[in-house]
């Protein structure tokens, strides 16, 4: 076995450098000479079309490079709709059920093989101009039951006449079917090339917010016939392997400032200037803040600013901070172990790090959690005096303070602060820290069980808390809940479900108490008021089944009421009432703390809109001068 | 020897079923209903109904000995058949009806040949165990839910409650609403149907015949069926299976096969020498300083490590940026392992060392280098790498803490997402592939073993 020794060392010396012939590093030279943002993101990013998008992650990403009918303003607050791809705002009839838009001409998509080669320069792929049956297409497409959408498709349906319809008849058809797209839709109607009509079937005062999301952008059919009919050659697929959704970076084709160059899941993705874009300036306007932070210096230029958006997938917040604090990112949350060496208890950034050429920008979403409480439950449902002793007993400030260093506020009325109406309708008389009067409350809702028969050896009965999670945090969550509730003399159960199984019991009213919260779709207190109406049960909206007739009627006046004086009178009514009878505790609306390098210009989170890449600015001697990339 | 190998495999065939029948208990009867991941809460239990559909959730579980109820359309219209509950009414949803030409991928039974081929003629509903087919028997075998945990009917609970509309909108544009309040068995539900005034042979109700064939048409062999042939679809990213072994696969053994290597090269080196200079200050600081590396945690290297990259050349600290990058993980992995292997194999050494052959060989005058390389070392050889080969499993699957904090997009990183976010095509594949792999690397142990070691010569 004299070989044997030689033979081991030259395959292991072998084996040991075999990585450097299959794995694929980064040319040298590979952004030379333009302004890149270097930046990463922490979960995973399914799908990049917009029909199929719903989490932030994707939206986020996905706002630079689709654009809807309208858009927010990036800088206005309280946030403002303002058109995107339209051309103006749209002109609704008398009776509120049709909108008729004008679209942008001359709105040309990202080049693309689908659109055939190029007319002048047959070496690249051309493209085209926006038409509106492209916009019709997107409904369409949304509507599509092979399409499993989520947000898009919950949005518009039962809305859009005929859509609903629509939907159940292309569940009749194989999903690589698509001559489904041909069939038409009552409520969608391209009048002529640059006008699109939409009918719906109830007026809808908050539509003008759906259109505002960049999720219905138009979709050119060319690209559903070329890359998922007949997957980027000239022959069609087999019926069986067509996917109904875009998911390659190749195959989608938008509007926006940023192609999608590369896509790979769970590596990086990468987004590169659209050479194309039309004329967008930067905004002129926004709050004396904004003039004050120097956000304004920009106004009237032409935008983007940065070439190239290089997104990497760090699963790990250790390792994402770690990137950021050696300058290979260029903007980063806080991690929750390092937030208090961060974060000065007012909320500002230490000095420390003002001086390793850090900002901090604050921002609310809209959005609210809470405990729900199970109205049909018969203990916690029959006795309001018991939820209001626990919404009395609860520290708030407390639980945001320990369990989230403080990054929320407490809520204390039902719909975010950031509304119109919260001020209106005040806080709710049960949403502070009373041990006093929650005790009281207790012992009436002692009477009221004792009346229904409820009460156990003349005790209130154990009560159980779901939580939809079981690791750490959610721990610490269970323990605090039961330390709050106990300084009063209830006895409360912890149980701990990861969130399927919650969703499920939830699903079927086998909770009596559980963490819940409801992020805004669109910046409207309706929104949040309709988690609260009887025939959403059913739906699955309203899932702490609370249900008051006299809430409904006033439900459904609000639906169909353009915004007014009236309309606010009734919101006001609405909120005091979830207030009094407190179907939910309510908890905290959420902050959140984003850290930018001072070379990092034009940074202002939105709460609600996307694709504001566009706007920011990267200072690349400032960069290189500080020790970056 | 070949005989011991065909044993072997077939038993090795036994192993990955039972494995499979075990994986299939835990996931799908265990884990609970998935649907809640992938389908928004906003769109309502409609939605949740039909993804259970689409990926097969309603299937009987174990074996198929189940007929359905279908409706088939006999108009020769040119319009798809849909049906819709008026007025508030639960009835498709209690019954599952779903449209029978989905996705392309399994034919309808007893497809209608005068139908146009791409359009749907027939709805069935929830799958009925055959012999309760019968007209005596309850509602709870009609409107059999798809989901767990819910309540079961009462016995004398009808199946419909009042109100319970149906409206089939068929193929010629015309429709027919059916009142099934009340209706209580298999045989009423269809008489209400077929025997509908106003229907004059537009729908037709009925059960589908049992052809031996569907025996196998069940959640279990179907379970069996995707496994074997690595069909999976993800239901995060509708990614092949196939395709994310493939890209992934080589990123977890950049990492497991180099740290591999130089951890036995560098643990026989080490042992070696410890193991010759036994019971010196050398032997004990080497098993002191081992027995120490074995306890520190992993995730301690993993996160020192890093932060010692970040301060001494932080692009090498995460990422591929640059291809030597790889040898960041694969050196803390080789270092994290050192202690244990170095343990393990001393105790081998030794255990050769004392051998009477080894001192008889000493007595005979036999160099020092000459026993070490031609006799000690190769019969150490034998106990290391069966220990060696029974690692190559875990290879593939990739060290997933490590690949998560260096931002590798192994194997093992993408396994704990997939858990995470129940995405079960993907599990279930990845313990398939990972079940095979273990139960060839132990046959490979079993012939190393017999090769090696003339002594078992298995019969």
């Amino acid at each position: 076995m004299k070989w044997f020794y030689p033979v081991a060392a030259v395959m292991s010396a072998a084996l040991f450098l075999s990585p450097m012939l299959f794995l694929e590093g980064a040319p040298a030279d590979e952004y030379a000479g333009k302004s890149v943002l270097w930046n990463s993101y922490g979960s995973q990013v399914r799908s990049l079309d917009p029909a199929t998008c719903g989490d932030t992650t994707s939206s986020g990403i996905q706002g630079n490079i689709f654009e809807g009918l309208y858009t927010y303003h990036f800088l206005k607050r309280p946030v403002e709709v303002e058109p995107d791809l339209a051309d103006g705002m749209p002109e609704v009839s008398e009776d509120g059920l049709t909108y008729t838009i004008r679209i942008l001409p001359g709105v040309k998509y990202h080049r693309n093989s689908c659109f055939g080669p190029d007319a002048n320069d047959p070496a690249r792929p051309g493209t085209r101009t926006v038409r509106a049956e492209d916009f019709v297409l997107a409904f369409q497409r949304i509507a599509d039951y092979h399409m499993n959408s989520q947000l898009a498709w919950a949005l518009v349906s039962g809305r859009i006449r005929g859509l609903d319809e629509y939907h159940k008849k292309t569940a009749g058809y194989k999903s690589g079917d698509f001559s489904r797209y041909d069939l038409p839709v009552e409520g969608l109607e391209a009048v002529d090339e640059l006008t699109l009509r939409l009918t719906l079937t109830e007026p809808f005062p908050q539509f003008i917010y759906v259109l505002a999301m960049h999720l219905y952008a138009p979709i050119p059919r060319e690209a559903v016939d070329y890359w998922l009919a007949a997957g980027g050659t000239g022959e069609p697929l087999p019926m069986a392997e067509r996917s109904v959704s875009f998911r390659e970076a190749r195959q989608l084709a938008g509007t926006g400032a940023y192609v999608l160059k590369t896509f790979e899941r769970k590596k990086r993705i990468v987004l590169e200037r659209n050479e194309d874009y039309r004329e967008v300036l930067y905004p002129s306007e926004g709050t004396e803040e904004d003039r004050a932070e120097g956000l304004l210096d920009d106004a009237g230029k032409r935008v983007p600013f940065i070439d190239i958006v290089h997104m990497d997938f760090v699963p790990e917040d250790y390792s994402a901070w770690m990137r950021f604090l050696t300058k290979q990112a260029d903007l980063s949350g806080i991690p929750r172990e390092t937030f208090e060496f961060v974060i000065t208890p007012d909320k500002d950034l230490s000095d420390r790090w003002r001086q390793r050429h850090i900002y901090l920008k604050k921002y609310s979403s809209p959005a609210v959690f809470w405990i729900a409480f199970n109205m049909e439950d018969p203990v916690i449902g029959g006795s309001k005096s018991l939820r209001q002793a626990m919404c009395l007993s609860f520290d708030v400030e407390n639980y945001v303070k320990v369990l989230y260093n403080s990054r929320g506020k407490r809520a204390v009325n039902i719909i975010p602060s950031t509304f119109q109406g919260h001020a209106e309708a005040g806080p709710g008389p049960y949403y502070r820290l009373d041990r006093q009067a929650a005790k009281a409350k207790l012992e009436e809702a002692k009477k009221e069980l004792a009346a229904k028969g409820l009460l156990k050896n003349g005790k209130i009965p154990e009560l159980t808390i779901d939580l939809p999670d079981t690791d750490g945090p959610a721990v610490r969550m269970g323990e605090f809940f039961k330390q709050q509730f106990s300084a009063i003399g209830l006895k409360v159960k912890i149980s701990l479900n990861d969130w399927p199984t919650l969703q499920e019991k939830v699903h079927n009213k086998a909770t009596q108490i559980y963490t819940m919260g409801w992020h805004a779709d669109y910046p409207d207190a309706e929104n949040f008021l309709q988690l609260f109406y009887t025939p959403n049960i059913a739906k699955g909206t309203n899932n702490t089944n609370y249900s008051n007739p006299r809430f409904d009627r006033w439900y459904e006046t609000i639906r169909v009421m353009p915004p007014g004086p009236e309309r606010m009178e009734l919101y006001v009514k609405m909120i005091r009432q979830i207030s009094e009878d407190v179907p939910v505790l309510l908890l905290s609306e959420p902050q959140s703390f984003l850290l930018a390098y001072d070379w990092v210009h034009n940074v202002k989170p939105h709460p609600i809109g996307y694709g504001y890449t566009k706007y920011r600015r990267i200072d690349a001697e400032l960069r290189r001068k500080l020790g970056g990339r | 020897m070949l005989r011991f190998i065909v044993r072997r495999l077939l038993q090795a065939v036994f192993t990955i079923f039972g494995v499979m029948l075990i994986t299939f208990l835990l996931f799908r009867v265990v884990s609970g209903d998935v649907s809640a991941n992938f389908v928004n809460p906003k769109l309502g239990a409609k939605a949740r109904l039909d993804w259970l559909h689409r990926h097969g959730y309603d299937l009987p579980v174990v074996v198929n000995l189940h007929r359905r109820v279908y409706f088939q359309d006999r108009t020769e219209g040119g319009q798809p058949m849909f049906v819709t509950d008026p007025k508030g009414s639960t009835a498709s949803g209690r019954l599952g009806l779903v449209l029978a030409a989905e996705q392309g991928q399994r034919p309808a039974e007893d497809a209608d040949p005068n139908a146009p081929e791409r359009l749907a003629r027939r709805m069935t509903g929830h799958y009925v165990w055959m012999w309760n087919a019968k007209p005596a028997n309850s509602a709870r075998a009609l409107v059999r839910p798809v989901e767990r945990g819910v309540a079961e009917l009462p016995a004398d609970e009808p199946a419909f409650p009042d109100g319970s509309l149906i409206e089939f909108s068929l193929s010629d544009g015309s429709k027919l609403t059916v009142d099934l309040s009340g209706a209580r068995t298999v045989g009423e539900l269809l008489a209400r149907v077929n025997e509908h005034p106003e229907n004059d042979g537009r729908l037709e109700a009925g059960l589908t015949e049992y052809r031996p064939v569907q025996f196998f048409r069940s959640q279990f062999f179907e379970h069996l069926h995707d496994s074997v042939l690595f069909r999976g679809r993800s239901y995060a990213t509708e990614q092949k299976l196939t395709n994310v072994i493939a890209s992934r696969a080589k990123y977890s053994l950049a990492i497991s096969i180099p740290a591999l290597v130089l951890g036995w090269v560098s643990a026989m080196i080490i042992s070696s020498i410890v193991a010759y200079f036994r019971d010196t200050w050398i032997d004990r600081v080497g098993v002191l300083i081992s027995v120490l590396g074995m306890c520190v945690p992993m995730l301690a290297y993993m996160v020192l490590g890093q932060w010692l990259m970040a301060e001494v050349y932080p692009e090498a600290a995460w990422g591929l940026r640059y291809k030597t990058n790889i040898y960041v993980p694969v050196l803390i992995a080789t270092v994290a392992g050192l202690g244990g292997a170095v343990r393990f194999y001393r105790t081998v050494i030794l255990d050769e060392v004392s051998r009477d052959y080894v001192r008889t060989a000493r007595a005979k005058g036999v160099g020092l280098r000459s026993i070490l390389f031609k006799h000690v070392l190769k019969n150490c050889m034998l106990p290391i790498l069966t220990n060696l080969v029974t690692a190559i499993p875990f290879l593939i699957m990739g060290s997933l803490l490590l690949e998560r904090f260096f931002g590798v997009p192994g194997l093992g990183a993408f396994m704990i997402d997939s858990i995470a976010i129940r995405d079960m095509p993907m599990i279930t594949g990845m313990t398939f592939l990972s079940a095979v792999l273990y139960v060839i690397a132990l046959l490979m142990t079993d012939v190393l073993y017999a090769v090696f070691d003339p002594r078992i010569r298995l019969q």
